[in-house]
């Protein structure tokens, strides 16, 4: 029997972002299981609905995650708005999933850095983010803020996106596409990037639904699961989306989803950008909310669940969150077993993991 | 031309944080902002690095953590807090996991304000910290040429 | 050989055109409009209701009444917005430019002359409109309003009435009014020659700023504590007491 040793990996690491540990139990350079331990982002702000009203709430709850700001503070305003009956009106939908695909596009690229970063391609890390700043700089002139936005409230939304400013927005997306489509060559055709890449992490179909693995985690083992296509939410009832899926199941089919989703969500916002009326910004709020329900949307990682309980007055009772990094761990676990220690850091980012996401 | 006299090493660590500033540092190292101008270089390894860029609040699991990588980073060093929750604690600081910002911890050199700080703000951090790290080790080199003046001449 | 022409491409692109990265702090930086930096106040309009700071999610306002300041941490404010919506008299707002890092956490305190403080009277109520909703107690931040739907009556404690008129605004039958007063806060004048020293002002004086000796027939007035609100001028019984404007 080969002996085995554990190293520690993890929360102080050069290649990841967030602090996560783990213990890798390895044979030789194959590892053969994984032991996690997490809490270390862990702030406990599901607690602070006894302290700030259900209006104030909005603000620490974008603040949940700073890459998935913008859907996590939708997510909890449109659960108070079902609870509460509200109607918002289609120009704040429209402007919602306008952010949406923006907050995708802009999440999609980090990813890519990152991933790029974890294998040592520095220079495509670089040229990805260089690309991500015009995104930000799209959002700063619209929202005030390049990371946590502000923009969401309970009823709608409230800063407005005038014709001429979206016209500029679609010109600069059209300027952008061209390089894009450069950048995603790279990836999907170098040499060094494949070998790295294929072959690497494998999720069967069957191990992806019975672990659980949601977003493009699951789409690339061959499963064509997107809460869009539902139009359960903001404006995607309006708007054609078409799952992007692969059959392949390993770390390359990953990069492939999340790179077709890139030019999806490109489309999404002109397709949106075409439709979207005229219109108030946002619903008058009258009242406190009393009851619950479960909200669902899809996050760039996934499918992610906010539940709402209140009782009729200003403080809610209960808010909960299921984040969509907290469903991949275990398929993630699942492909680190059998896999060579120098792969580690490449396997914990296929998920895209969002620690303080999970954490909260 | 003082400023490049040295080029110090950086470290980031993110202690609870919810990533707006871990993003917003990691955005300062690429091509549009690039630290990398004034001498600072990114580097994975506290026994290498002379400052250190801690986001994110202290909370009872990394207080550890955070107090190990600080002793490992080998005199003299620079702390730089950056953004609201480093600071103070931002607007978690009713939660009940967070103790508070970084400075209930160790010592803090510089506070970058913001949520999520700047690129600016942080550039405007990291020039102050490069100049107050100058400063550092000529009072950490001069108190050693005195302490071997005075070994030698026993 | 294909390769080399894409290569030569973004070779002669590089050179033709200046580079990405900003030349930050050498050149100041031009923000967006909407850009959300700091806060900013203007202490004239500023009633020092305290709305602000009760919404503020990290609580970094605070408003001090007694000491007639408006003061902020500026490090520890998270540029949300959320005390510029909420502010009455919108004299709050929230504009680019960031605050320069360093070694201390700094906090603004912000100070109100106190000669114009006492602009706004007290709040007057139609009691021919009132339908006695509560709607005024419920948005009362202070809880200085107190409406009985069965015995209809409306009473609101002047002391603690903040002058924010949330309570004049949300009124759905305007039955509530509250003005500008001229000529600074008003204090209480006794015509001597009509006063019986009953005692009943200094009694229904919220504040016990008036002293009525009935033995030696005086009637003293503590200005200091005054707080304006007309409760002795609308009991006295001979009403022999009006509400005037101090001398400057």
């Amino acid at each position: 029997m080969a002996k085995q040793s554990i190293v520690p990996f993890g929360p102080q690491h050069p290649v990841l972002p967030e602090p996560i540990h783990l213990d890798l139990v390895l044979e030789d350079e194959t590892v053969v299981k994984a032991v996690p331990s997490i809490g270390y982002v862990h702030r406990g702000l599901e607690r602070l609905v006894e302290k700030k009203d259900y209006q104030e709430f909005v603000y620490v709850a974008e603040r949940i995650c700073g890459i998935c700001s913008f859907m996590h503070g939708m997510g909890y305003c449109e659960a108070v708005e079902h609870v509460m009956r509200i109607d918002v009106p289609e120009r704040a939908k429209y402007l919602r999933t306008i952010w949406c695909e923006m907050s995708r596009l802009h999440s999609h690229l980090l990813w890519l850095g990152l991933l790029a970063d974890a294998f040592g391609f520095e220079s495509l890390f670089m040229q990805s983010w260089r690309m991500r700043e015009k995104i930000l700089d799209m959002f700063e002139i619209s929202t005030g803020g390049r990371v946590i936005f502000s923009v969401n409230r309970i009823g709608g939304v409230l800063k407005d996106i005038p014709p001429d400013m979206m016209r500029d927005f679609l010109s600069r997306l059209s300027d952008m596409e061209k390089d894009l489509r450069r950048l995603t060559q790279t990836f999907l055709t170098d040499y060094t990037v494949n070998t790295r890449l294929r072959d690497v992490g494998f999720l069967t179909k069957e191990d992806a639904i019975s672990l659980g693995a949601v977003g493009p985690m699951l789409r690339a083992s061959g499963v064509a699961y997107d809460l869009r296509t539902t139009g359960n939410y903001a404006a995607y009832g309006n708007l054609d989306v078409q799952p992007v899926t692969s059959n392949i199941g390993d770390s390359y089919a990953r990069c492939q989803v999340r790179i077709g989703e890139l030019f999806q969500s490109m489309d999404l916002i002109r397709q949106a950008a075409g439709k979207i009326p005229e219109g108030p910004l946002a619903a008058p709020v009258k009242g406190n909310p009393n009851g619950e329900f479960f909200m669902r949307c899809e996050q760039p990682r996934g499918e992610a669940i906010y539940y709402v309980r209140a009782n009729g007055t200003k403080f809610l009772d209960r808010m909960r969150v299921r984040t969509p990094t907290f469903a991949n761990i275990p398929a993630m676990l699942q492909t680190l077993k059998g896999s060579q220690l120098a792969d580690v850091p490449l396997l914990i980012l296929t998920i895209d993991p969002c620690i303080s996401c999970t954490e909260r | 031309m003082a400023k490049l006299k040295r080029s110090p090493w950086l470290l980031h660590y993110d202690g609870s944080s919810c990533n707006g500033c871990d993003i917003e540092v990691l955005a300062c190292l690429t091509p549009v902002y690039d630290i990398e101008r004034f001498g600072a270089v990114n580097t994975g390894n506290p026994l290498h690095a002379d400052i250190l860029l801690i986001t994110g609040g202290i909370n009872s699991q990394n207080q550890a953590v955070v107090q190990q990588i600080y002793s490992q980073m080998p005199a003299p060093k620079v702390v730089v807090a950056v953004g609201a929750c480093a600071c103070t604690g931002g607007i978690f600081k009713e939660c009940y996991n967070i103790r508070g910002g970084v400075d209930t911890t160790i010592p803090v050199d510089i506070y970058v304000p913001g949520c999520a700080a700047r690129p600016e703000s942080i550039i405007d951090g990291v020039v102050q910290a490069v100049e107050l790290f100058q400063k550092k080790h000529e009072e950490f080199m001069r108190r050693h040429r005195e302490e071997k003046h005075h070994h030698d001449g026993k | 050989m294909a390769k080399l022409m894409p290569f030569a491409g973004t070779v002669l692109h590089n050179l033709l055109h200046k580079p990405v990265t900003t030349s930050y702090p050498d050149t100041p930086k031009e923000y967006p409009a909407r850009t959300r930096g700091h806060v900013e106040v203007d202490m004239e309009t500023c009633l020092l209701c305290g709305l602000c700071s009760r919404s503020c999610p990290p609580r970094a306002i605070n408003v001090d009444r007694d000491a007639h300041t408006w003061s902020i941490h500026r490090f520890d404010c998270v540029q949300c917005g959320y005390c510029v919506e909420k502010c009455p008299k919108k004299c709050l707002k929230i504009v680019p430019g960031y605050p320069v890092p360093g070694h201390e956490k700094k906090l603004d305190i912000y100070h109100k002359p106190e000669a114009i403080e006492m602009k706004m009277g007290n709040v007057t109520v139609d009691l021919s409109k009132c339908v006695y909703c509560t709607l005024c107690a419920k948005k009362c931040p202070n809880e200085a309003i107190t409406v009985d739907r069965a015995n209809k009556t409306w009473e609101i404690d002047h002391h603690k009435c903040l002058r924010c008129s949330l309570c004049v605004n949300n009124c759905p039958r305007h039955a509530l009014e509250i003005h500008e007063e001229p000529g600074g806060p008003k204090h209480p004048q006794a015509d001597l020659s009509q006063c019986v020293f009953c005692t009943l002002c200094a009694k229904k004086c919220p504040a016990s700023a008036i002293t009525v000796d009935r033995a030696n027939k005086t009637w003293t007035l503590n200005a200091g504590e005054c707080v304006s609100c007309g409760a002795c001028e609308a009991h006295c019984p001979k009403g022999c007491i009006r509400m005037l404007p101090t001398e400057p």
